[in-house]
């Protein structure tokens, strides 16, 4: 279609004309660049159209209600609004309006956040300190050689008898009426109930003692 | 002084009510603010639809005026520099809100040609290698909100930088020099994205709304 269009000079052809038919219709261009123009557009009728077009969209736009959509009551200033702002202006208000204040109580949730995250990390460290002072205190309470010293094991028949005599022996000592019976083997504590006793504590002893 | 005295009327009283807010006026403020708050909901409107959410982008944008008043620069219009804040507040809001507009980065068509000056993109192109359906003027029966909804409509559907540019042409009536100052680009990158903006809204139009295409 271009190729179609007419130079109606030499250095003025449709490729020129065209981007200026809207600076044109809007009174934009010098006048010598419209003189121009007006002269090619008489020549050539492809450029006149497009011409038309762009006139006929201005017209779209002019039937828009073009300076009058101010005036429509449900975006036209509020009573008082030039007094309101003007206030606000000299009492220092540099422009942050209700959204951002709305947007600042917005924030709140996230600087609540904030110090969550903080006490979080705090009882983190906490329970961190805990754990390395538990495991400190159990390797301290465990035997230096790393063995377990508590045994269920019962303790052996001789030892048991051995330590009966000991026991006979400091009690014969302590009193005198009392080694004749033990003497003649009649001690209660021959009883297997004493007997079992003083085997449980006496394993309990050798666990403590080793 | 001299380039006081040059200047239109309503920008000498604009410099005068800059001049006596920076003294300490706050009615002079006040005034300012009753001079362009309409404008500032109109233009705003186009970037969010709830009116309180507009109310506050437009108090917003006040307010940082307000408090950056003393490094304006006289170069530019009270009302082009206060576009420029209005159109970034907006754009924050919708970043702090995760409604990303439309992102320029994500149009095919800004990443496939250099923008600049001399450069069309491919918009451009398509309307040089072929003639789409031309819009239709909306029937004078139609109601002027339902054209203002399907317009809004369409152009939330574009790339907030093709939405910025029609928004400060085709509603606010910017010259192309304003706009290149409220959107700290070259008039020849206004062109140019202004010729793509359009071209991109009449092929979304017609796609949404085939019915108002040329027979």
């Amino acid at each position: 279609m271009t190729n179609t269009h007419h130079d109606t000079t030499d250095d003025f052809g449709c490729a020129e004309a065209l981007p200026l038919v809207p600076s044109y219709l809007d009174g934009e261009l010098s006048e010598a660049r419209a003189g121009l123009l007006r002269k090619h557009l008489l020549d050539c009728s492809p450029c006149r159209t497009s011409a038309q077009d762009a006139k006929a969209l201005s017209r779209w736009f002019a039937h828009s209600g073009r300076g009058e959509l101010g005036a429509r009551p449900e975006f036209a200033p509020p009573a008082g609004f030039a007094a309101r702002v003007a206030r606000r202006a000299f009492a220092g208000d540099v422009g942050v309006h209700p959204v951002l204040e709305r947007e600042a109580v917005q924030a709140g949730p996230r600087e609540g956040g904030k110090l969550l995250q903080f006490v979080l990390g705090l009882t983190a460290a906490a329970a961190a300190v805990m754990l390395v002072a538990a495991v400190a205190l159990r390797d301290q309470s465990l035997p230096a050689d790393g063995r377990l010293r508590a045994t269920n094991q019962p303790p052996s028949k001789e030892s048991v008898l051995l330590r009966l005599e000991a026991l006979d022996r400091a009690e014969a000592k302590e009193a005198p009426g009392a080694v004749q019976g033990a003497a003649q083997g009649t001690a209660p504590r021959a009883s297997p109930a004493a007997g079992g006793q003083a085997g449980e504590s006496q394993g309990r002893n050798d666990g403590q003692g080793k | 002084m001299g380039a006081i005295l040059k200047m239109q009327p309503a920008a000498r009283e604009d410099v005068s009510l800059v001049a006596e807010t920076l003294s300490g006026n706050q009615l002079s403020f006040q005034l300012l603010v009753e001079r362009y708050q309409d404008r500032m909901f109109g233009l705003v409107r186009h970037y969010t639809r709830n009116p309180v959410e507009i109310e506050d982008i437009v108090q917003d944008t006040f307010l940082k005026a307000f408090a950056r008043l003393a490094s304006f620069q006289q170069q530019s219009s009270f009302y082009t520099w206060l576009c420029r804040i209005a159109i970034n507040t907006a754009l924050d809001f919708h970043k702090r809100h995760g409604r990303n507009p439309v992102q320029s980065v994500e149009d095919p068509e800004l990443t496939q040609g250099a923008e600049g000056a001399s450069g069309m993109g491919g918009g451009a192109r398509a309307e040089r290698t072929g003639r789409s359906p031309a819009v239709q003027a909306p029937d004078a029966r139609m109601e002027q909100r339902e054209i203002q909804a399907i317009t809004h409509r369409v152009l939330e559907e574009l790339p907030e930088i093709f939405r910025t540019v029609l928004v400060l042409r085709e509603f606010e009536d910017m010259a192309y020099q304003d706009m290149a100052d409220v959107l700290g680009i070259s008039i020849g990158t206004v062109e140019s994205r202004l010729f793509r903006a359009r071209a991109r809204f009449k092929e979304k139009l017609l796609q949404l709304h085939p019915e108002f295409g040329e027979n």
